[in-house]
């Protein structure tokens, strides 16, 4: 009898197993229909939806530095250089590394590429976080949010001599998405030879993918458009159009303003053949 | 022991590769959404495993921070964050958590190959030992509200010698955040107290391997000795938790007596066996805090404990610890010491061979339960790709007294201290280096009494181990390993001392060999 305890045990061991993660797979699936039937969330380019901000000022940016230490300082480092005890471990030999937010280069924004984000931009940014890499501070009370943008700008002094960066434009409003549509965006994405690095099928396998890097030069593999719910920038249609409009400063990825300048409806068709892709 | 046989090694291998086959592909459609979103926290906020691991299973400093706030983003009460998901779709849905933010598994399994200097005390001897899954760790944790959340881990063993039930590990609510930002949380259940020490146990890149013993003998009978960090286990020969574990049957000569076969599992304290201060299934409350900033971090705790009194009581142990942390460039470097007592925690026993003085009786117990204290200084330095984190652990207990001329002659050593240092390194992303020095300087019974002994050598012998890890992760919650111990004891010949078979359990074990999977989704 004795022989088969282990089988037993085993198999008891698999069947539990096999419940528990059929439990959660459930779950799941019910989690990505639940999203896939949401309403996209149009958001405009320049975000402004959070009105309410404590005025900047000197205290203000220290209650932010006092935030920063709590919540920040474990990635982004004690000299907010990117250099936390986290960073090596997060990624140690490709990118992202966490951000030098003294560097003044700025990955999302809404402002032409080279320009200081908005105040939004870095708000968006602590209340969303990074796919797959920093969490979303939305927990955190707005007020402290943007007590800490307000410490960020004060790591980089060209903020209090630049105070009107070049806006993004957006040019007409996503187009519901449609054959045409998609079909569209298609001839976008090869035109503009986007599949040089995101590949044909849009998974990051295109032929210039070895040989990315970023600014620091960290290898930095393009983004699998397949998986829509890993983009860093955020997935929804606006975001998609900011980021094709804006780029990412210190990344691989340029921005396709000039490119879409009197065609930005295209831009929509893109957006539109991106998203399908995860469909 | 009887061998098993060639067929009864190929069956339980069969059997165990069958299961593999069939479980396997069941982990890998069902539970990994991707890459970056595996455990219910990562889930929870889309983060990679490596935002609060150096490699899981370990904390980096800022999971130890996110743990340390009640598993709520540090700097942030965000316990109460409306982004409940809907199950079921919009309408029929129900407005909960989503599951797979609250549940998490873990799962571990391997193969192990250890090696002997004596077979005919062990259980196993040296056969390959595979068993699919070995223990499986099912996590619901997760936050009620603001500063209000709750962790649960149940434990199922499949590895002959545990229990084959789902128990629970860990089960405890925190309160956090109370009288401000970092002023004090509060823990209440079930806990390992050393999760915030700076050398945690249950969070080792190298699992314990438990080891295989019976505690309802006297000595215990110890057929292997376990693969833990040495510094934290028990340290002390010659002690039990008291005859509450049997049934007295008399005394003499002030001398509790007890029938053997009386006896229940439970009654030896092995000396390798971890306890106090990190002793899972300890039930306790704990305050910890950072209320002068984020450099020094306090903890005081209660844990429930059971007296080894002939009428024993339930107590509660007590325990402080302070930790200093500092940052740095790419580094971290944190120390800390802690102070744990626990009022007549053990009772000194012997058992002389037969004939004893004793007319029969044959167990004796000392005269009081002893008091046990232990201190312990850790420290931990993290640079880059490295991981060096030690700790020194000492425990004193009282010199027992039996009321016997004879008994009274044993020789009993009431210090006992214990170092563990491990280092790991991150070679590449996917690869993981370590090695692990354990040593283990024993208390406790030291000599028989002449008149019961024959020359035999000292009991509580040192022991120590030298692990080698070598660990791939294809994804951040999937780590593969191999691992070796080396007893660096192990060329000492020792007799046995009373606990069966011709060589000392802490220099019978030469070696083991693991390989294995540690994987959590």
């Amino acid at each position: 009898m004795k022989k088969y305890t282990r089988f037993i045990n085993s198999l008891l061991a698999a069947i539990v197993l096999s419940m528990v993660t059929g439990l959660s797979a459930v779950a799941q699936a019910a989690e990505a229909k639940a999203k896939a039937k949401a309403k996209p969330t149009e958001l405009p380019i320049k975000v402004s939806p959070y009105k309410k901000r404590p005025a900047e000022s000197a205290q203000s940016i220290a209650e932010g530095r006092v935030i920063y230490e709590n919540a920040c300082i474990y990635c982004h480092g004690v000299e907010a250089k990117g250099e936390g005890p986290v960073a090596f471990y997060l990624s140690r030999d490709t990118a992202p590394r966490p951000r030098d937010l003294t560097s003044g280069i700025y990955k999302f924004r809404s402002t032409a590429s080279g320009e200081l984000p908005m105040d939004e931009d870095i708000f968006r940014t602590i209340t969303r976080g990074v796919t797959g890499y920093m969490p979303g501070f939305e927990g955190m009370a707005p007020a402290d949010r943007w007590k800490l943008v307000y410490y960020v700008k004060s790591l980089v002094p060209d903020f209090k001599e630049v105070t009107d960066p070049e806006v993004i434009k957006m040019v007409g409003s996503a187009i519901p998405s449609s054959a045409v549509s998609i079909r569209r965006g298609y001839d976008v994405y090869q035109q503009f030879k986007c599949w040089e690095c995101h590949g044909g099928g849009g998974r990051g396998d295109g032929k210039k993918a070895p040989a990315l890097k970023d600014d620091w030069d960290f290898p930095l593999p393009p983004r699998d458009l397949t998986r829509l719910s890993s983009f860093k920038n955020g997935s929804e249609p606006a975001d998609l159009y900011r980021t094709v409009m804006a780029g990412f400063d210190g990344g691989a990825m340029p921005s396709y303003a000039d490119f879409f300048e009197g065609s930005e409806k295209d831009a929509w068709h893109l957006v539109n053949y991106i998203r399908s892709l995860s469909e | 022991m009887k061998k098993a046989t060639f067929w009864q090694k190929a069956r339980c291998l069969a059997s165990s590769v069958l299961l593999a086959v069939l479980t396997i592909p069941i982990l890998f459609i069902t539970s990994v959404k991707e890459a970056e979103a595996v455990p219910s926290f990562a889930r929870k906020y889309d983060m990679s495993c490596n935002v609060c691991h150096t490699r899981q299973p370990r904390l980096n400093p800022y999971g130890q921070r996110f743990m340390e706030n009640g598993y709520q983003l540090p700097g942030t009460a965000d316990g109460g964050r409306k982004e409940k998901h809907l199950l079921g779709g919009e309408t029929n849905g129900a407005t909960l958590d989503d599951l797979s933010n609250l549940m998490a598994v873990r799962l571990r399994a391997d193969i192990q190959k250890p090696s002997f200097e004596d077979n005919t005390v062990t259980e196993t001897a040296d056969d390959v030992d595979i068993v699919f899954p070995n223990v499986i760790n099912i996590f619901i944790a997760g936050t009620v509200t603001d500063n209000i959340s709750f962790f649960g881990e149940m434990e199922y063993a499949t590895r002959e010698g545990h229990a084959p039930a789902l128990a629970f590990e860990r089960a405890f609510m925190a309160f956090d955040n109370l009288g401000g930002p970092q002023v004090a949380n509060v823990k209440v259940g079930v806990f390992d107290p050393s999760a915030m020490y700076s050398f945690p146990t249950h969070r080792q890149q190298m699992n314990p391997i438990p080891p295989e013993a019976h505690t309802d003998k006297f000595p215990p009978e110890i057929n292997r000795i376990p693969l833990l960090p040495l510094a934290f286990s028990s340290k002390m020969f010659g002690l039990t938790r008291g005859p509450s574990f049997t049934e007295a049957i008399g005394a003499t000569g002030g001398v509790d007596t007890y029938e053997p076969e009386e006896q229940t599992d439970g009654l030896s304290i092995l000396p390798f066996e971890p306890m106090f201060y990190n002793a899972p299934y300890q039930t306790g409350i704990s305050v910890h805090g950072r209320p002068f900033g984020n450099s020094f971090l306090y903890q005081v705790g209660l844990a429930q404990n059971q007296t080894a009194e002939d009428e024993p009581k339930t107590t509660f142990d007590t325990y402080v610890m302070v930790r200093y942390d500092m940052l740095g460039k790419f580094s971290n470097f944190q120390v800390s010491g802690f102070y744990y007592t626990a009022d007549k925690a053990a009772r000194a026993a012997l058992r002389p061979p037969p004939p004893t003085p004793f007319g029969g009786a044959e167990l004796v117990f000392s005269q009081e339960a002893t008091d046990w204290t232990r201190m312990g200084i850790a420290a931990r330095w993290q640079h880059k790709s490295w991981d060096i984190y030690g700790t020194y652990i000492a425990d004193e207990i009282d010199k027992p007294v039996f009321g016997n001329a004879v008994l009274d002659m044993s020789v009993w050593e009431t210090d006992g201290s214990g170092i563990s240092i491990e280092a790991d390194y991150l070679l590449t992303e996917k690869w993981l280096l370590g090695v692990r020095y354990d040593m283990m300087k024993p208390g406790g019974l030291s000599q028989l009494p002449p008149a019961l002994q024959a020359g035999d050598p000292e009991i509580n012998q040192n022991a120590s181990f030298l692990g080698l890890l070598g660990k791939y992760y294809p994804r951040p919650n999937i780590g593969l390993y191999a691992r070796y111990h080396h007893n660096l004891e192990s060329s000492v010949k020792l007799p046995t001392a009373g606990f069966g078979g011709d060589e000392h359990p802490a220099t019978n074990l030469t070696s083991m060999f693991t390989v294995g999977v540690d994987m959590a989704f």
